[in-house]
């Protein structure tokens, strides 16, 4: 075998290899926004985090240092969610910023408990408008 | 507002002097004109000039609180820091792209400073490219993104910098970003040109090398830098978060990194011609879709995008390079043919092509998983993010992949390599690994990954210091000298060798860093009343006091911080005060964190919250080997001078030794061999 047909098909293996490794990675657990109606038709038995993006309900933030608590409702187009976080308040929470909410949602209480939250700056660059 | 008017006025004239130096240069190599040429060298001094003019001007405004210019109104305030206004001055799109103007055409300028040289032929075409570039980001200062626009009135106050941005990594990271963008350029209008004549072979390479490897490197730094600054300031306690601003910034430093081996390989073997002009013009682009994807909010959204025009400048601009790049490839596809003979699969040949594609393959799913969100929401109408645990389950197999191929490399020749002598070479650096391997198991490390990882990592820097100790001692036996001097002139008299050694060195640096911050990381949140304390992970905190709502003379912050001492064994080690405050400009409160660095591990101390009778809510990261990543950083700035250090007795820019160092590469292998087989 010559070395250029080495060097080619060794070369497709490593790609293949490689694409196969992204590909995997890429499937499965990439989150997708879900509306707010979404969340709620969620079932108990969700098996992976859902994202949940929404404006904070203006006058809904309440954060209780005393057991490093969060607790907000964020709403878009179709309803509102209670979210529910253990740790501190995000730099730059207001009423009306868009937070986003990764996490479970608990459908017997109805309340979504945040792993992690975001708050959506226009961007890390630009300052309020 | 006379100011502004000189800016504005200087970024047209800029822009007509760009459009004349890419023509005349163009002509003027094409029809051996030279005085065309130096017209077109003439009028690249001249947009030097000009963008220098504009950035100042903006600067002046900036400075003098200009409030009628809509820019100096955004983004500065009349109690903001001078120290800061430096910041703002690129904290926008408007400025940012000033300022990749601005260094661009510094850059050039220094290049067309000196006569042409061995680039006789290419010069007229790599200034063509860079000028092009130039009238690009000139004609968005001009019609699209203008910082010198005026607001209907002049308001009495302005909104001023984020208080994110407010901080000293902010006001220089930017710029190296930048700078490193600009000076990509220079490599990139040089393999146009080597397209452009077919004067394909290594010699373009050589040329710029030390423009590649001051490119590649200030990107490095930058994005460190960057890191360095979200770990400092956004208080999450990490330093990389998938964020797409960082993602934008790490491809093209990825695919560069691939570049730099390419031309390796090209230089010594004639070799991976396309790979080095196809390369070269990737990272280029992926700089300048960098930009556009920061600034033009496609990330956010599909719709953000279409919401402005600057969008179809950049993709216009994009396009047209890389269709006048692929063109120009299949023009030359007999120049790109090298005369290097491909060796057996076990060569080092075949290890570089590997790596080039790892680094590829790399960048190209960082770059898929940004767009992701913009595809999915295009295509199925519901935006998918991946997390940041989809990019390490790629990132973290083709990295250690990546750090096993730094550390065979070197023990694999040139065309082939016998398995047997293979294994005769390496079986120190297995030891090495398996070595850290049974040690980390022994202090109770029991996840496979870490240990692993850090097994590959010791694996490649035993092969790293087991090269340059066989130099040393070569050195040492042939010259007649002790160990030290030995050690210093091995090192000096093959800086570029040793140079890219160092950077391996630094890079490893950081991967530990980047492997024991990720697996490990103790989080506590705890609430106390003033005087109480905590032990957390062996370090003890003591809360002393605090203030709360103390507003700040002359500024728009009230500050709310807490007075915590940190003791180990009893022993004061530090005195920790991190705030929670508010800004009148932001709504909500800014964090900033208190940190105390060892080389071992970081404690990172956030307020969580503080109540007005002074309960406080901490919470406390410990995160491992922080520090190894900037250390890294650190080396990797040595490693870069080392290796582009100029040659003192030869023609700088032509004369890399390639037979020296080959000859130093065989001393160094030839030496273990006999050692080995004693």
């Amino acid at each position: 075998m010559s070395s250029r047909m080495k060097f080619l098909i060794g070369g497709l293996v490593v790609v293949i290899v490689v694409v196969a490794l992204i590909a995997t990675s890429f499937s499965g657990s990439t989150s997708e926004y879900l509306t707010i109606s979404e969340v709620r038709a969620l079932g108990p038995d969700q098996t992976q985090n859902s994202r949940v993006a929404g404006k904070i309900v203006p006058d809904s933030v309440q954060w209780d240092t005393a057991t490093i608590h969060l607790a907000f409702e964020i709403e878009d187009e179709t309803g509102r969610l209670p979210i529910s976080y253990n740790g501190p308040k995000p730099d730059m929470m207001a009423d009306a910023v868009e937070a986003v909410a990764i996490g479970r949602y608990d459908p017997a209480n109805q309340v979504f408990t945040a792993d992690e939250l975001l708050m959506k700056c226009p961007s890390k660059y630009e300052e309020k408008q | 507002m006379i100011l502004a008017e000189i800016g504005y006025g200087a970024l047209l004239l800029a822009l007509a002097a760009a459009l004349w130096a890419t023509i005349a240069s163009i002509l003027g190599a094409q029809q051996q004109r030279p005085e065309l040429v130096t017209s077109a060298r003439n009028a690249l001094f001249v947009t030097a000039g000009l963008s220098t003019l504009a950035a100042l001007a903006l600067l002046a405004l900036l400075l003098t609180k200009n409030f009628g210019v809509a820019y100096v109104h955004d983004h500065v305030s009349t109690y903001l820091r001078p120290a800061y206004v430096l910041a703002a001055f690129w904290a926008g799109m408007e400025g940012s792209q000033l300022l990749w103007l601005w260094m661009l055409a510094i850059f050039t300028a220094l290049l067309v400073l000196r006569r042409p040289t061995w680039d006789r032929q290419l010069r007229p075409y790599a200034m063509a490219v860079l000028a092009f570039t130039q009238a690009f980001f000139a004609l968005l200062l001009v019609a699209i993104s203008n910082p010198f626009e005026l607001l209907p009135m002049l308001p009495a106050e302005g909104v001023s910098l984020n208080p994110l941005l407010q901080n000293i990594w902010m006001i220089i990271h930017p710029p190296i970003i930048f700078a490193a963008y600009a000076l990509w350029t220079i490599p990139f209008a040089y393999g146009l040109a080597a397209l452009v004549t077919g004067k394909l072979d290594s010699g373009w390479l050589l040329g710029v090398r030390r423009w590649s490897l001051a490119a590649w490197s200030t990107l490095g730094i930058g994005i460190l830098i960057g890191a360095l600054w979200a770990y400092l300031e956004l208080g999450w306690g990490g330093y990389w978060a998938w964020d797409p601003v960082e993602n934008s910034s790490f491809i093209p430093w990825l695919v560069g990194t691939a570049f730099l081996h390419s031309a390796i390989i090209q230089e010594r073997r004639d070799m991976f011609r396309a790979w080095s002009v196809g390369l070269v013009t990737l990272t280029f682009l992926l700089t300048v879709f960098a930009t556009f994807v920061t600034r033009s909010g496609l990330i956010q959204s599909v719709h953000a995008f279409a919401q402005s025009a600057i969008g179809y400048y950049y993709l216009g601009f994009m396009g047209l390079i890389l269709a006048v790049a692929i063109g120009l490839m299949l023009a030359r596809t007999r120049e790109l043919r090298g005369s290097g003979q491909l060796g057996d699969l076990v060569s080092r040949e075949f290890a570089f092509l590997v790596t080039n594609l790892l680094f590829l393959g790399s960048a190209g799913a960082i770059l898929l998983g940004t767009l992701w969100p913009t595809f999915t929401e295009a295509v199925r109408h519901v935006s998918a993010t991946l997390t940041a645990e989809n990019y390490n389950r790629f990132m973290g197999p083709l990295g250690l992949l990546l750090v096993l191929l730094l550390g065979l490399c070197p023990l694999i020749e040139w065309r082939r390599t016998s398995a047997e002598r293979l294994l005769r070479n390496m079986w120190i650096q297995v030891a090495v690994g398996v070595v850290t391997a049974a040690l980390l198991l022994l202090f109770g490390v029991r996840e496979v990954w870490v240990v692993a990882a850090f097994a590959v990592v010791a694996f490649a820097a035993a092969t790293i210091e087991l090269q340059w100790a066989a130099g040393v001692v070569t050195r040492m036996r042939t010259a007649k000298e002790n160990l030290f001097v030995a050690a210093i002139r091995a090192s000096y008299r093959n800086r570029r060798r040793y140079g890219a050694q160092i950077i391996h060195v630094a890079i490893l640096l950081i991967v530990a860093g980047v492997i024991g911050s990720q697996a490990y990381q103790d989080e506590v949140q705890v609430v106390l009343a003033k005087g109480e304390q905590t032990e957390v992970g062996g370090y003890t905190l003591v809360y002393k006091s605090y203030t709360y709502g103390q507003p700040e003379e002359h500024g728009n912050k009230v500050r709310n911080a807490a007075l915590v001492e940190l003791y180990r064994n009893g022993r004061l080690l530090a005195v920790m005060e991190p705030e929670r405050n508010l800004h009148s400009n932001v709504d909500g409160t800014v964090t900033e964190v208190a940190l105390l660095t060892t080389w071992k591990e970081d404690l990172y101390l956030v307020l969580a919250g503080l109540e007005p009778d002074g309960q406080a809510a901490f919470q406390v990261l410990i995160t491992p080997m922080v520090l190894w990543l900037w250390i890294g950083g650190l080396e990797l700035i040595l490693g870069t001078l080392m290796a582009a250090w100029p040659a003192a007795s030869r023609s700088a820019t032509v004369t890399v030794p390639a037979g020296g160092e080959s000859t130093g590469q065989q001393a160094g292998t030839s030496i273990r061999h006999r050692a080995a087989r004693r």
